[in-house]
């Protein structure tokens, strides 16, 4: 699986701190480990949509999830509150949901600021503190995708942004 | 508006500094910390904090669950506090 193996590379090249170029191998670190969680929604959609489609549809069905929209939910979740897609379907936000979308809206930004903010020096701490909290998103979400909330919560991360305003 | 969004923004800001300075003992390992207001890149006002961490201080596992349950504790306290802007962390070396 494409994010487990993003995962690991990450794990193989986070810096120490003084190394030379560790600023800019923590900054690959730190997008590394936001693509392999991305991937990890990607693969889990895959698989609830298409499990038996083949390596091209699948393939094409993971282009089908966007960066925006998945954020867009997780800061719904993140406040605690569903998004309209998800409306009736669960009584709260699941306690790991929101773990995972505060994990993750922190891990876009940081990649954002990481791959496009030149003028901010990174350090190995910053990136030993990305991996750490990308494994614990790893795993809160292996544990979500199991349940049908969490089945739920990644349509939405797929879907919901139709459903705004109605 | 400008003025208004300012004040918002310093209010956040005020408040994730409240929340920071409560966390009393900090962690050995940071020697100082820095606020400031700012935007995430979807251009939404955020409040970014950057702890300054000790030289030779190693950069394992400890040390990187010591940084995120401490930016863990910030942000819940910050939201108890009724920071509304998003938060996010940063982890510089002391000069």
């Amino acid at each position: 699986m494409l994010s487990f193996d993003l995962f690991e590379l990450a794990q193989h090249q986070n810096p120490t701190p003084g190394e030379s170029l560790e600023d800019a191998k923590s900054r690959r670190v730190i997008s590394t480990v936001y693509y392999a969680v991305f991937h990890l929604l990607c693969e889990t959609l895959a698989d609830q949509l298409g499990p038996d489609v083949g390596a091209v549809l699948r393939y094409r069905m993971q282009r089908a999830l966007k960066h925006a929209d998945v954020r867009e939910v997780c800061a719904s979740l993140a406040n605690g509150k569903l998004p309209k897609f998800l409306e009736g379907t669960m009584v709260v936000v699941p306690l790991q949901a929101k773990a995972f979308a505060e994990a993750f809206m922190e891990l876009q930004e940081r990649r954002h600021v990481a791959d496009y903010d030149a003028g901010s020096p990174h350090s190995a701490y910053d990136s030993g503190a990305v991996l750490l909290m990308g494994s614990e998103a790893f795993s809160t979400w292996r544990k979500l995708r199991e349940t049908p909330d969490g089945r739920a919560i990644a349509l939405a991360f797929l879907v919901a942004r139709q459903f705004k305003g109605k | 508006m400008a003025a208004v969004e300012k004040n918002i923004q310093t209010s956040d800001e005020e408040i994730v500094r409240k929340a920071v300075e409560s966390e009393t003992p900090m962690p050995a390992i940071i020697t100082s910390y820095k606020i400031e207001s700012t935007y995430d890149y979807e251009g939404e006002p955020a409040t970014l904090v950057t702890f300054y961490v000790k030289q030779g201080t190693p950069a394992g596992t400890e040390t990187a669950k010591a940084l995120n349950e401490l930016s863990s504790a910030v942000r819940k306290k910050s939201r108890a506090l009724g920071a509304t802007n998003f938060q996010y962390f940063r982890f510089g070396k002391s000069a």
